[in-house]
This record gives C-alpha cells, structure tokens and sequence, in this order.
C-alpha cells in the first residue's frame, strides 16, 4: 500500500505537537510496510531541514511535468520497509499559523513564490472551479492564507494526477481541501486526521470559515481519524460528526535515545538542589486553551497552605501580561517564575528542576508533555479534558476548572515523594505501550476500511450526499 | 529681590541585564555593564561635558554672579568613576568656582525614605561620604529621590541636620497657595521647604522642543519676561529638572544649550533677580507658612504621587520583595560584601519605574526610558534577580532570611506607612 500522506514540518526543525505526531506517524506506517509518500508544506527562504532534499519551486514544476520526485529516505535507520519519497510544496503555511504570523511570513517568501502566490493562472493547472465548498476565510487568518490554502489543494491535486497511491492521508484543517482536490482527481479514498480543531484552539471564538472546512472534510471524507476519545466526542458535539465515520488513533511517544555526551542514566542533566523548595511546572503556550490561568489559581490555594512552593510557568503566549499581574496581584510575585519561550534544550531543565508537572488543559486533543515529563522522572497531574488522559490510567486527573481538586492533589503528592515514585514508574509502564509501531498498524487497518468503503460509496455520490 | 534657584538632577541607574530563570541559582552577575557604559558614555557627551562648559562659562562671565544647584546620585558617580572620569574632572571645575552648589540624596536613588528609615540613613551617610571623597564638598541640604516629600520624610531629613529640602509645587498641595513661598513642612522647625514651579521648570525641560507648543519656539527673553510676572515679594522662583534636559532629552540642534547660554545675563539684567543656591535662600530668607501634606508628593507624572514606583500590584510586589532582603542583607555584609552591594543597586528607583503599566501620555515618558520591552518583562527580570540574591542570602550561615513569602509580605507596599 502507497498513502499519499498530507503532513507538516521535517525532523529536525519540529515547532509544534504535529510535526512530532507526523513525523511519529510516517514512522509506524513505514514500520508496517507501507510506502509512503510526503508532501509538506514548506517556506521557501526558510531554514533548510536535513536529511530532506527538498526542491526549489522551479523543480518541484518541472517535476510535475512528469518526473517522478524520490528523496533520500532519512528515517531509513529504523524503517524495516516501506518506502518514502518527500515532496516539499512551496508554500507559506506551518502549523498553528496567525493572522500575524502569516502576514510576516508572507514578507519573507522568496520572489519566485511571490510571483507564483499572485499569479492567478496556477503554473501546471487548468483553472477550475474552487475545490471546497466553504465561505471566504474571515476574521483572524485573512483572505491571504485563504489563498494559501487554496493554491496548495492545486499543487496537491496536480501531483495527485502524476502519483500513484492508495489511500490519501491529510492532517489538520489546512491540508485539507488539499485533500479532499486530490481525492477529487485520483478517485482514492480519503482519510483526515485531526490533531486539534479549531473548538480546541478558540472555543465559541474559532474562525467560522476554519470551522467550515473542518466541517466539510469530516462530512465528505470516508474516514475521521481522532487521536483520542476526547477528541472524538467534540467532533460529536461541535461538528455533528457520525461516530459510525471516526476512529480513535492515539499518538505514541518515540522511545528516548539519549544523545552523544548525555548522562545515560536518565538523570538530568541538572540536578536539583535539594535545599530548594518543591516546584510544580506548567509548560505550554500561554493561551486560553492550555489553561494557564487555572494554574495559578490553584497555585493561589497551594500557596496558601504551603508558602515555600514554587511554580515554574514555561512558555510565551497572549496571556503572559495577565497572568504576570494575577501574580503579583495575589501575593505570588516570589512563588511563580516566568521563563518565557524555552528551547529544547532548555525544555529539559524545566523538568529536570520540577517536582510535579500539571497539564490544566481546558481542550486537549492529545498533549505529548505529560510523556515527556513522566519520561524524565517526573509525576504529572494531566486534565480530564485531555486525550493523554486515556493513555495515562495511573496517573491523577482533575476537571481544568476544578483548581481545589488540583491544589489538593498537588500539595498531597509534594507531601508523599515514595507516591510520587511509584506514578512515573506506573506512568512510565504506561508510556511502553504507546509505540508509532502500534500505531501505524492501527491506521493501516483504518486504511484498509477506507478503501473498502470507498468502493461501495464512489466519492462523487458521497460528496453529493452531504450537500 | 526674587531668588533664581537652578537645581539639576544627574542620574543613571545600574540597568539590569536579561536575567531568565535559567540565570536563578548560576549567574550573579546581574547588571548590563556594557548597555550601562555605552549610555553613560553618550549622555556624558551629549549632556554632562557641553553643559557643565556651558554653565561654567556663565559663571566666569558673570563673576560668580550666575549659580546653581545639582544633586548627583551616587549610582551615576559610580559610573562615571568606571567609564567616564572627565565628567567627574568637569564636574571639579565646577565645585572650584564657589558658584555651586552639591545637593545631598540617597546614594543609589532609592525609596528608602518611605520603607526603611534605616537603610535611608545609611544610603544618604554613603553619599555624604562620596561627595567628599570626589567634590570636598559637605552638602547642607537635601533632595529626596524624585521629590518624593511628605510630612515623614521631611521630619527625617531636618533629623539628619540638612537645612533645605527641595519638593514639588504641586497643585494639590499649595491649593493655590505660590510655589515662589518659602515653607516649612508641618511637623518641622528649621527645615525650610523650596518647591518647584513646575510650569516654568516644564517650559525648559519637557516644552521646550515641542512644536506644537504655541510658545514654541521659545527664545531667552521671552522667558525672562515670563519670569517676570512673578511677584516682586516673591522669595524665589524653583527651576528643578533632570539634567539629561540638556542635550539628551532636548537635542542639541533644538537650540537648548544656546537658550541657556544667553539666560544668566538677561536674568542678572533685572535689578530684582538674582541667581542663589538652595542653602543661601535657606539662610537668608526664613519660611513664614507651614504646609501641610496631607499624602506623598513627587515631581513625576501628572499625578504627581508615588504612581509611576508603586502604582501597580508588579511594583508593590517588587517593593515588597526587595525591601524585605534589605535587613539580611545588610546583616550578611559583613560575610559577603557583595550582597548589600547588589541588593543597594537594586534599590535605584528606576527598576519599579520600568514596571509602571500607565498607558496614557505618561506612559511614553516611562517608556522612552526603559530598556525593557514591557513592564511585565521588567518585573520578571527583577523578580528572577531578587530570587537570585535571596538564595545567595540563605547560603549565608546565620543570616535570617525571610521565608519567600510570608503572610505579611504579600502587603502591599505603599500602603505600610499610610
């Protein structure tokens, strides 16, 4: 089997959960003999990403022409089978992309792009009529990245004429009207995976359009693949999706192979000193979805009967004004720590200096820092409002919004460190069972009934049917 | 005779570097020599150097007939000493005139006369100390950081035996009453109280450039005619404002040393006028009206009160934090001098500024001098260093250092002696 797989970003310049997810998920499916064939999204002008041999716009027309485009397969050393080919699409989108950050980022693509992005007379295709049936993006993202969007279906469905695949696989709203361009020329079914929607991102507030193309693929597509149970149920509720059309797919966590030079033993890298107070970290963009606030309400309440704790907060976001004066405001001003954005690297000493790590998400699709944390040594209270929640049975849960449950779970773990021992070694038995490996067995199954259905349903009659 | 009292204020603060959380525990190095040495440097080409030629020269043109005041803080001595000693050289010449007169303050141009009584003593004995040691000049009277006076803090500068002390003519306090009045604060004796006009001080130091001004551009003469309108009774006319004025707030090419060049002589050309230090009027002319204040004062912002230092729950948690460390670090100095030396540094005023969230047209003055990109990150930088410097503290045998955050510590500031 071929899938002609719809991803983002390329070890190893990953910024968000998704590139992880994507890059683990080309992993397990090449690890179940599938081939696969990646087409991402990439900025021209940007960071180069190693291993990928990526092409210029220039190439990538030629290559459409009729070539055939084969990269060096990178993830070869721990593929058993299954090829991969890499096609690098110019265009200006990367996950979690603002209205912002596009416009920026749009400054900063090369002319040959411009010039292609502003050429309305797509360069290898006869103009068509638009591929979604959604209104005018709006609001937020702005008609640019709406144009966006939309001329990278174009290449995707050129490419789909010259390629062939089995099965098509889109993650996340901007790829798919890419998605669904290709499924119109190739015929092959599609299956779109979902990450996070935009009701996890914005709540009541998301982008109606971004909500309209979420809805048409969940409606049209022949399978709808969540990455946990919490995710499918708010598909359920917010999107009116048939749960007889959705599969749960839980994400996996890559065993951790510690680096030339690194402490072998799993000990961080800095040790904490034991005369310092207990710290409880939140790591996370500082947005509503990740619930920051929460935390430091609960800190408030900690605070309250355990004076010497400390609260680690990592990470930036547009609430970083309020929640620095909530702080202050209640007496936390010597208790809570800002680091703003974190590197990697420096991801690792957040860890390594905490004693717990609460994740208060108020919408979770999955959450791959509660793995992380617990890989490190380190216990976790994980919200209910989470999908890691399902994977994690042992460890404590709370509702976001119930921060006296939080408090009182917190102080009672810093109180009992042979507890908090036996959860990031219950936690860690947790983590064995996620591998991409049982992953990408999952999705080949979940393929193989996409093209059954398929075959009863042709898509002409499937899109019909949900107009 | 009218009294014209120039007293101008010099100050730098030692700016901290971005010290992250990273830095807790690691790093104590905590200021940002090189941004510091560069501006010093600049402001010492731009303001120091050209002014103080400027003012010399009127003071041997007029015989020593043109004089003024200044108040140096000992934060921007300090950086003078380390990266700028011609304007130490410069500000000699000046003292050899006579003409001159050196104001004392706290050393690092703190607070402390509204949180510790202890450490201000301390700050303002160090400054005494400084000035001697670089100007051989005994300072006779004071001016609190930033014009910060209330009643208080009146009582403890006449107990430290100055005999004038500069404040702001603030509208809310004269309630019509001149500011050209000599007073003495309620619950002083011998104190006498020079405030400042602030519309004519504003005139030189923030209108002088603005060109929307319906006075602009304003010229030396029309000036003096302004002056004029003062009462003939009227003992003095306070002229206070930041130094920095002169060639670094208001540029060069604005004309502003050219004004001030040709200012002494029009002033010295009306029979009524004469130029006097602070001290002189305080020892030739006695207040005749107690004042009383019913809250603190300052020179900053429209409010003129302690809003743009502890206007905000950052700043008051800042104050709070910092004062606490203030005792146990003092008590460490003699284990580690360095302590009471980085925790004096990080009493300088201008740390609680940057984190003043006034939005309105004060909030460009706070803005234009913060090297912070938001007053939140200003409260991050400095809470991380206090966090720092608290650890430091603890490492100390025998040193009480206050929990993190005891109960009463989370009061706020400013509310603790009102």
């Amino acid at each position: 089997m071929r899938v002609l797989e719809l991803g983002w970003e390329f070890p190893p310049r990953i910024s968000g959960g998704l590139g992880t997810a994507c890059e683990g998920i080309v992993r397990g499916l090449r690890a179940n003999g599938v081939d696969v064939l990646l087409v991402l999204p990439r900025l021209v002008g940007g960071e180069e990403a190693a291993g990928a041999e990526f092409r210029s716009a220039d190439e990538l027309e030629r290559a459409l022409a009729g070539r055939r485009l084969r990269a060096t397969p990178t993830l070869a050393e721990t593929a058993t089978s299954g090829a991969l080919d890499v096609v690098a699409v110019p265009a200006a989108l990367r996950p979690y992309l603002s209205a912002a950050d596009y416009a920026r980022e749009r400054e900063q693509v090369d002319p040959s792009t411009r010039a292609r992005a502003n050429d309305p007379r797509p360069a290898a295709a006869p103009t068509r009529a638009p591929l979604v049936a959604a209104p005018p993006l709006q609001g937020g993202y702005g008609p640019n990245l709406a144009a966006e969007v939309e001329r990278y279906a174009r290449v995707v469905a050129d490419l789909a004429q010259r390629e062939l695949f089995d099965v098509i696989h889109a993650h996340d709203w901007m790829t798919f009207p890419a998605g669904l361009a290709a499924r119109e020329v190739s015929g092959k079914p599609l299956v779109v995976h979902v990450h996070a929607s935009e009701w996890d991102r914005c709540g009541i507030h998301g982008d109606p359009a971004v909500r309209a193309i979420e809805a048409a693929a969940f409606a049209s597509a022949d399978l709808v693949v969540c990455v946990s149970h919490f995710t499918r149920r708010v598909l359920e509720r917010h999107y009116s999706v048939d749960p007889e059309r959705v599969r749960v797919v839980h994400n996996a966590v890559r065993r951790r192979v510690p680096a030339a030079g690194a402490p072998t033993d799993g000990a961080p890298t800095v040790t904490a000193d034991a005369r310092q107070p207990p710290t409880v970290l939140f790591l996370g963009r500082l947005t509503r979805q990740k619930g920051p606030a929460f935390f430091l309400e609960a800190a408030n309440l900690v605070h309250a009967a355990r004076p010497d704790v400390r609260f680690l907060v990592a990470g930036d976001g547009e609430l970083k004004s309020s929640l620095v004066e909530s702080s202050a405001l209640n007496g936390l001003a010597r208790n809570v720590f800002f680091t703003g954005f974190l590197a990697p690297e420096d991801v690792e000493r957040a860890y390594a200096a905490a004693d717990l790590y609460v994740m208060p998400s108020v919408s979770e699709p999955f959450g791959i820092a509660p793995l992380e944390a617990l890989s490190l040594d380190v216990p976790v209270i994980v919200s209910r409002q989470s999908g890691v929640a399902e994977t994690l049975p042992s460890a404590p849960k709370i509702d976001y919004w119930d921060v006296r449950d939080l408090a009182g779970k917190v102080l009672m773990l810093l109180d009992k460190p042979d507890l908090c021992r036996a959860l990031v070694e219950s936690g860690q038995r947790d983590i064995e069972r996620l591998r991409w490996e049982t992953n990408g067995a999952r999705l080949v199954e979940v393929f193989g009934e996409a093209r059954r259905r398929a075959q009863r349903t042709p898509p002409g009659r499937l899109r019909e049917q949900h107009r | 005779m009218t009294d014209i009292v120039f007293y101008f204020q010099v100050h730098q603060p030692f700016r901290l570097r971005r010290y992250t959380w990273l830095d807790i525990g690691t790093n104590h190095s905590y200021f940002d020599d090189g941004l510091n040495e560069m501006i010093v440097k600049r402001v010492a080409e731009r303001c120091y150097l050209p002014m103080n030629a400027v003012l010399r020269e009127a003071i041997e043109r007029t015989k020593g007939q043109f004089r003024c005041a200044f108040s140096i803080s000992g934060t921007v001595l300090e950086q003078c000493e380390l990266w700028a000693p011609e304007v130490l050289d410069s500000f000699r010449g000046l003292a050899a005139t006579g003409a001159v007169e050196f104001l004392c303050e706290t050393r690092q141009h703190s607070l402390a006369a509204l949180e510790d009584p202890t450490e201000f003593r301390a700050q303002v004995d160090d400054q005494r100390a400084l000035l001697k040691r670089l100007f051989d000049v005994e300072p006779t009277s004071f001016r609190n950081t930033e014009l910060i006076v209330d009643e208080q803090v009146a009582a403890l500068v006449e107990s430290l035996g100055f005999e004038a002390l500069m404040g702001e003519g603030a509208d809310k306090l004269l309630n019509g009453r001149p500011a050209t009045e000599l007073y003495r604060a309620r619950g002083t004796q011998a104190l006498t109280l020079l405030l400042r006009s602030y519309s004519y001080s504003d005139d030189i130091a923030f209108r002088f450039s603005n060109k929307s001004w319906d006075s602009y551009p304003l010229f030396a003469p029309t000036f003096v005619e302004w002056l004029a309108r003062v009462p003939e009774a009227a003992p003095f006319v306070g002229l206070f404002m930041d130094y920095e004025t002169f060639g670094e707030h208001q540029w060069a090419e604005t004309g502003i040393f050219g004004f001030m060049r040709a200012l002494p002589e029009l002033v010295l050309a009306r029979p009524r006028f004469r130029f006097a230090t602070p001290t002189q009027v305080a020892r030739t002319k006695a207040p005749r009206t107690e004042l009383a204040y019913p809250r603190t004062f300052s020179w900053a912002d429209a409010e003129r009160d302690l809003s743009a230092w502890l206007g905000n729950p950052m700043q008051k948690a800042a104050q709070r934090a910092l004062y606490d460390l203030a005792a146990p670090c003092r008590d460490a100095a003699a284990q580690d001098p360095s302590l009471y030396a980085d925790w004096r540094r990080l009493s300088t005023s201008d740390h609680v500024y940057y984190m003043a969230t006034k939005w309105a047209s004060d909030g460009d003055v706070h803005e234009y001098f913060s090297p912070y990109d938001t007053p939140h990150d200003a409260f991050i930088l400095f809470m991380n260093v206090i966090e720092d410097l608290a650890r430091r503290v603890r490492g100390v045998a025998g040193v009480q250092s206050p929990s993190p955050a005891a109960p009463s510590s989370s009061a706020p500031s400013s509310s603790a002696r009102s």
